[in-house]
């Protein structure tokens, strides 16, 4: 069970291909930083891990939230953390 | 304490430093006795190709930094058979011997890990 930090955005960079290409089912993605574009991005609503963003990097982007993606606050963000065994970052 | 870790290396050498972070880490971890296993993944397979001379671009050779692995007791590389294939590349074509891992088996592979880093 691990949560994989996705960093990067999906239009210019293979973070989340690489991601979804070894991903479990019972793992879940949390998108930070330039990774938020993924809102923007055609694979989103054909991920069917639990998908999560990070508050302040939408708000930074001027992206608003997104029914497909949850978004998260950084307490939010600590606690997935205890809840997966391990926590993977693509950057 | 020896965990068991595993690195991924998930980007090309040259063209960012994290190829070179990657391996600097396994080394210190080497340093500490821990019980690592390299994994290649995505452009990361680039790293292993065989004949990398990169010193007119005057950075160390990443192929040859890996190479010498073996005499720190690191010996479990491996790369995800689709990643190789994606990009043509034979198991003649690279500086290490690696065990192929499937995609599908990647995830399991990741579970039987103590801690994971990726790079």
């Amino acid at each position: 069970m691990v949560l994989h930090l996705i960093q990067r955005s999906p239009f210019s960079s293979t973070s989340l291909s690489d991601c979804l290409n070894i991903i479990d089912n019972e793992d879940s993605l949390l998108f930070m930083q330039d990774g938020i574009y993924i809102q923007n991005h055609p694979t989103l609503p054909s991920i069917s891990n639990p998908v999560y963003a990070l508050q302040d990097d939408l708000k930074a982007r001027g992206l608003a939230t997104n029914k497909l993606c949850k978004s998260i606050d950084y307490q939010e963000f600590v606690k997935l953390c205890t809840l997966h065994e391990k926590v993977i970052s693509w950057y | 304490m020896t965990n068991k870790i595993l690195i991924i290396q998930r980007t090309a050498p040259y063209g960012s430093s994290l190829a070179r972070e990657g391996l600097d880490y396994v080394l210190t971890s080497a340093a500490y006795d821990q019980d690592i296993s390299l994994l290649f993944l995505g452009d990361g397979v680039f790293q292993l190709l065989k004949n990398q001379q990169s010193q007119d671009i005057n950075l160390k050779p990443q192929g040859s930094a890996l190479e010498i692995l073996p005499l720190y007791d690191i010996n479990k590389f491996y790369a995800v058979k689709e990643d190789l294939e994606e990009r043509n590349l034979l198991e003649a074509d690279l500086t290490l011997s690696v065990k192929t891992i499937s995609r599908s088996d990647v995830s399991a592979f990741i579970k039987q890990q103590e801690k994971v880093v990726g790079f």
